[in-house]
């Protein structure tokens, strides 16, 4: 009892007088655990502690915004680009601009590192990266096709012979996921004068192939959701799936699936959106150079090849790639890198998640025509915009 | 007895006029401090970035010609600023030497890009001083228990002035006519001054430049709490206060249990309702605040008539709501009372059995309710649609139309909301004396007549606040539909608070405009509450 007692009292001395930062991430699973580890890494050389906080994903940008102001919030933060613009806006991040004399940046995928910047600043260093790919199911397909029309006549044919089977499925109601048809028709979404883009012939375009895919082919399941992917995946009754790394986690062991480059749409190149994680540090830290140092830690390169490794990240750091017995699947990733959008971190972007949605929940669901939904949702944006 | 009472006031009261100094010292100072400090920081940050080669020409300035524009903002930005500036360099640096302790390299880049290295070296200073001060000056944030951000003091200085009234009510004998008038005026004086202290406040800290909140958008908001201010002090001279506090000297010892209480609702419900309502002056765009006076309720309510039939505007939000809640109520009552009736009929075996199974729906936690029916109302897998089926009907896409979404909400809550209505109606029934019906049956009733003339007027008062409590909460039942229908098709089976929520989270942070939803949620609700409260009284005395 008194054992336990000194060591609850060493324990409060060392919060109470040890140097620390806080970390908050939406990590879950394997990453969740080796920033977990390297944290305890970093403990170990360094003599700071880091106390980290899981925050759900929904919940970080509502969280942030409430305890940031309030000098509650963590020191630095990990979380995707796309919030960066306005959370600059609104005047909680720090620039990075002052620490980045010592060539941190040029270790950095270069698309990544741009996809930080804000205003001619750098508001975050890239850690990882997450872009959509195509998932396929081995116990029926041996080669992965090259374009959407292979994959449409693959799929009827074994559809044909198993009826209980479907061929493709994404959630294409969702911008982020209808986004490697979007801007693979090279549709835009804005440009640099705030107007709003959509109603373009390019997008209609994209949203017909959409029409075309969910309502005519007959090869995808109704009203799709993640989590009527993941189940559909796992009992085998599903040959193609675009989703995200992080599908990774949800399939179950059993299932033998592999990875592959997004396939042609009627000839051009899909180019999904990526997602690039980075770590932030809020404007109201009080221990900027200590988180400085902790940063620059978790982008080093033998940090990224851990992360690599444990917590299959891709990652953000070039010279991770050049390292041997790497995930074959990572060079998926990258490749697929190489043709993805990068979110953008402009805060307009956040008014077009709904009225995308809208307008491809109207066509998908209730048959609208493309034109006809996607002018609506324009003149509902430009109403937004206004405001 | 009552001198030493006077001296207690006495010191309360120098003690709470120090602290309000304090408070308004500091917390000004520290927003100078610190909003100056960071606002070097950055710019003295551009010019060392710039002056770097780096790989990143998009990111900064290439040459050191091009960063010099940034230098003189801060020359310029120093010279407009230079009362707070000067000020603090020249009242504060005396007083402290400050250690330079930045690195080498930071300050030599900023040395070689500007042409008067002495202005830099006093920035730094402020810099520094500015970070040391942080730390000790935390005691006194208590000063930003505030609307926010930008107006550091107002309600901090009005929660002081409250809690002064409420010690002053416990020490002066408010029965006597000249302590009233004193006090009267002492706290007036105090609330005017806390007032007085928080535009200075305001305005000394310079907001204008650095964030986009102006001043003149905080003296409007000062009117408002002037307005209030006035309206309370008016409350306390007048004969109510006095009755206020007689009931308060009287029963000190009941009051003082309630405080804890009484503090946890202010906290809890009492200050978030009163700064949702404030909030819904303002327009919120990011992080920055602009007072509209009433804009957001004339583009809800007046704005909302040029189009009724918008899915998206109040008039057909309000409009399902209403019909939402009306469906709700008749079928959660129907169906709760016909359970009830059934399982109190005497002779019944597993009576509790029956009560138990009936009252899961309520049991379990509702949103995990809502899920399991969206998924049972799936159009390919959906347990429903297989059901139709197999009866010889055909699929239904449930949610693609506005009435077979609307209708899927609508069971999934009837499912939820009965048990509790059903609950209501058993306890009541088992309070019905059984000789009302013996005595009906002697007299010939039919089973009808008895249910029409001895079961429904009894049951009436218990029902009753049972109904008006389940209205409030079908009308705000935000679970069922954003995890049901989600709104879907395109908003149309949304309710007023899940539109809130909407403009709020989903189109773009506009807080200010939710608030006012929910403001006018509140209206509704509580007008209603008033009617049926009202009416209530009116059949009882009957």
């Amino acid at each position: 009892m008194k054992k336990i007692a000194i060591l609850i009292f060493f324990a409060s001395l060392q919060i109470l007088w040890g140097e620390s930062l806080s970390l908050w991430h939406a990590y879950t699973g394997e990453e969740r655990k080796a920033l977990e580890e390297l944290a305890k890494k970093y403990e170990e050389k360094n003599g700071v502690k880091i106390n980290l906080l899981a925050i759900p994903f929904d919940a970080f940008d509502k969280k942030l915004t409430a305890s940031i102001p309030r000098g509650q919030g963590p020191d630095v933060f990990i979380y995707a680009n796309d919030n960066i613009g306005k959370w600059v806006e609104s005047d909680f991040l720090e620039t990075l601009d002052y620490w980045m004399v010592d060539g941190t940046l040029d270790q950095l995928i270069k698309s990544t590192v741009l996809a930080m910047v804000y205003k001619k600043n750098i508001y975050a260093l890239p850690l990882a990266f997450k872009v959509p790919v195509l998932y396929y199911n081995k116990k029926y397909i041996s080669s992965v096709p090259n374009s959407f029309d292979e994959l449409i006549e693959i799929s009827k044919k074994l559809m044909g012979e198993n009826k209980n089977i479907f061929g493709f499925a994404y959630e294409n109601t969702n911008l982020f996921f209808h986004s490697f048809i979007h801007f693979g028709f090279n549709a835009s979404l804005f440009d640099d004068d705030k107007k709003v883009k959509i109603g373009e012939q390019q997008s209609i375009d994209a949203m017909n192939f959409a029409k075309k895919m969910a309502l005519e082919t007959g090869i995808m399941p109704k009203s799709i959701d993640s989590a009527l992917i993941t189940t559909l995946f796992n009992k085998n009754e599903l040959l193609f799936v675009v989703n995200g790394p992080w599908f990774m986690g949800d399939i179950s062991k059993n299932i033998s699936y592999g990875i592959a480059p997004i396939p042609l749409i009627d000839g051009n190149t899909p180019k999904p959106y990526m997602s690039i994680e980075g770590i932030l540090m809020s404007k109201y830290s009080k221990k900027k150079e200590s988180a400085m140092k902790f940063i620059k830690f978790i982008v080093s390169d033998e940090s990224s090849e851990f992360r690599m490794r444990k917590g299959m990240q891709a990652v953000a750091t070039k010279s991770t790639y050049q390292k041997e017995n790497i995930n074959p699947n990572f060079v998926v990733f990258q490749k697929q890198a190489e043709n993805a959008t990068p979110l953008s971190n402009n805060p307009l972007m956040s008014f077009f998640w709904a009225p995308m949605g809208q307008a491809l929940k109207k066509v998908i669901n209730e048959k609208y025509d493309s034109a006809k939904a996607l002018s609506e949702s324009k003149e509902e944006l430009e109403k937004l915009l206004e405001k | 007895m009552k001198q030493l009472q006077k001296s207690y006031f006495i010191i309360l009261v120098v003690f709470m006029a120090i602290l309000q100094y304090m408070l308004y010292d500091r917390t000004l100072r520290m927003d100078r401090f610190e909003k100056g400090a960071l606002y070097l920081k950055t710019e003295a940050s551009k010019i060392t970035s710039s002056i770097e080669k780096s790989d990143y020409q998009s990111v900064v300035p290439k040459t050191v010609e091009e960063s010099k524009g940034y230098f003189s903002e801060i020359y310029l930005f120093s010279e407009n600023q230079n009362s707070g500036y000067d000020f603090l360099v020249n009242r504060e640096l005396k007083n402290h030497t400050v250690k330079k302790d930045l690195s080498d390299l930071h300050r030599k880049n900023l040395y070689d890009s500007c042409e008067n290295p002495q202005k830099v070296t006093q920035f730094e200073n402020i810099f520094l001083y500015a970070e040391k001060t942080k730390d000790s000056c935390i005691v006194f944030q208590m000063g930003k228990i505030s609307l926010g951000e930008p107006s550091n003091g107002p309600l901090g200085y009005a929660l002081i002035a409250i809690l002064l009234i409420i010690a002053a009510i416990f020490v002066f004998n408010p029965e006597e006519k000249k302590n009233r008038i004193v006090l009267s005026i002492a706290l007036l004086a105090s609330v005017v001054l806390s007032f007085i202290l928080s535009i200075t406040d305001a305005k000394t800290v310079g907001y204008e430049k650095i964030s986009e909140i102006t001043v003149g958008n905080i003296n409007k908001l000062m009117i408002i709490f002037a307005v209030m201010i006035i309206l309370f002090s008016l409350f306390y001279i007048t004969n109510l206060s006095v009755r206020c506090s007689n009931t308060l000297l009287k029963h000190r010892a009941p009051y003082l249990y309630i405080v804890p209480g009484g503090i946890g609702i202010l906290f809890l419900s009492f200050i978030p309702l009163i700064s949702g309502i404030l909030l819904s002056f303002f327009q919120v765009r990011y992080n920055s605040y602009n007072f509209v006076w009433f804009d957001n309720y004339i583009d809800i309510v007046i704005g909302g008539l040029k189009d009724i039939a918008n899915p998206k505007g109040f008039y057909y939000t309000f409009f399902i709501t209403v019909v939402w809640t009306a469906i709700n109520i008749f079928f959660h009552v129907s169906v709760g009372m016909g359970i009830a009736l059934i399982i109190n009929r005497k002779g019944l075996k597993f009576k509790k059995l029956y009560s138990i199974i009936f009252i899961i729906p309520w049991a379990i936690p509702n949103y995990i309710t809502a899920l399991i029916w969206k998924s049972m109302f799936h159009e390919q897998f959906g347990a429903i649609n297989s059901a139709l089926e197999l009866i010889g009907f055909e699929k239904i896409s449930w949610f693609s139309q506005t009435f077979t979404a609307f209708t899927a909400n609508l069971l999934t809550n009837i499912w939820l909301g009965f048990p509790f209505m059903m609950v209501m109606t058993l306890g009541a029934l088992q309070s019905i004396p059984e000789h009302l019906y013996d005595a009906a049956v002697m007299d010939g009733a039919t089973k009808w007549q008895q249910f029409r003339h001895i079961t429904l007027p009894m049951l009436k008062p218990a029902l009753l606040p049972s109904i008006i409590l389940g209205t409030i909460w079908t009308f705000n039942m935000f679970n069922v539909i954003y995890l049901v229908s989600g709104g879907d098709p395109q908003s149309k089976t949304d309710i007023l608070i899940t539109e809130a929520y909407r403009w709020a989270f989903e189109r773009n942070g506009r807080y200010g405009y939710s608030a006012a939803y929910a403001t006018i949620i509140f209206a509704v609700l509580f007008l209603y509450n008033q009617v049926t409260t009202r009416i209530q009284k009116k059949s009882e005395a009957k």
